[in-house]
């Protein structure tokens, strides 16, 4: 085998390794909820929405709305975990902060953070040269005992680029009425 | 008549079995040049004759035509070498497109993804009516306590002062 073979070939397997690792990398915009399952057990509502859901989805949703698929076709994953926190707001507090710390330090950015009496909203963006890589949402809201409620943590991930704007849009065009916060 | 008895010993040495008279013969013949000595007979019996013009260019052709052979053994195998390139990279495309066919979800686990993406707004819907309610709250009342205040003050003690002087 001459040397021009060799390297072909060799320029072929990187090439193809390269590829592999475009294809199955992770994209910036994605974090990972998996270690809450650790202090939370089974999550009440589990969402995981890959590129291939989205993608038909959006294609769905062409004929009914061109621009809601549009919106949807922006958007590469969504994942959503939503626990009990069986009155134990402390706890999910401390959940968010470990969450806050780890993506902190993949230089994800506060964008609100909200402090009412019985609830707490934090939101963070990640950009890369101004464009969106993702989002994260994190509520807690504590239990309502007049109304017999218990309280829920909520972690949301959307890769992709999304306008806050536009979700009442998207809502709307799923036509799907559920009330998931108290 | 050459001396050829140190030849033949070197000869035997080299191999272990032992030298047949047959072999002495021919050892004899190969290794004397008096011409005369040599038998005019070949091995099998058959004369031994020069030869003809031409035959000995139509030799040399044969073992050209064999180094030919080589090369075009070497092409040969080469060619077998990117046509396996070209199958294996045909198998891992058919492959592909059939791992990409099996991938594709059915109208049940579309319609799942669309609930499931559905509930996923509700949720950030919330949380935005949330946010948004929150920020116009606190911008009002930061707005209100930078702007209003001040001039509120302003009318307001000039006729409070009033009072207190009637």
């Amino acid at each position: 085998m001459n040397i021009l073979t060799k390297n072909i070939i060799a320029s072929m397997c990187y090439l193809t390794l390269l590829l592999c690792q475009t294809t199955f990398a992770q994209s910036k915009g994605y974090v990972s909820f998996d270690d809450l399952a650790s202090s939370y057990g089974e999550p009440k509502v589990e969402i995981n929405l890959n590129a291939l859901m989205m993608g038909f989805v959006s294609t769905l949703a062409k004929n009914e709305d061109p621009e809601v698929s549009q919106l949807l076709s922006q958007l590469e994953s969504i994942q959503v975990r939503v626990y009990n926190t069986q009155g134990n707001s402390k706890k999910a507090l401390q959940s968010i902060d470990k969450v806050t710390k780890k993506i902190r330090k993949e230089k994800w950015e506060p964008i609100v953070s909200v402090n009412e009496e019985h609830e707490r909203v934090r939101v963070f963006a990640k950009y890369t040269e101004k464009k969106m890589d993702g989002l994260v949402v994190m509520v807690v809201s504590d239990d309502e005992k007049d109304k017999g409620e218990s309280g829920e943590v909520v972690f949301i991930n959307i890769v992709g680029e999304i306008d806050p704007a536009n979700i009442q849009k998207v809502t709307n065009s799923l036509n799907i009425d559920v009330e998931p916060l108290q | 008549m050459k001396d050829i008895g140190k030849q033949r010993q070197q000869l035997q040495g080299k191999h272990k079995e032992p030298i047949t008279q047959h072999d002495h013969d021919f050892l004899n013949r190969i290794l004397n040049d008096d011409k005369q000595d040599i038998d005019c007979f070949g091995d099998e019996g058959f004369p031994l004759v020069d030869l003809p013009p031409g035959l000995s260019e139509k030799l040399y052709a044969i073992s050209d035509s064999e180094n030919k052979d080589t090369s075009e053994k070497r092409n040969i195998r080469g060619n077998r070498f990117w046509h396996a390139i070209a199958s294996l990279a045909a198998v891992v495309i058919i492959g592909l497109f059939f791992i990409e066919q099996s991938q594709q979800p059915t109208e049940q686990e579309i319609q799942r993804a669309k609930q499931e993406l559905a509930i996923a707004f509700a949720y950030l819907n919330a949380v935005n009516k949330t946010t948004n309610a929150k920020v116009k709250q606190t911008l009002n009342a930061r707005l209100q306590q930078v702007s209003v205040s001040p001039v509120l003050n302003v009318v307001v003690r000039p006729k409070s002062e009033e009072k207190k002087k009637l």
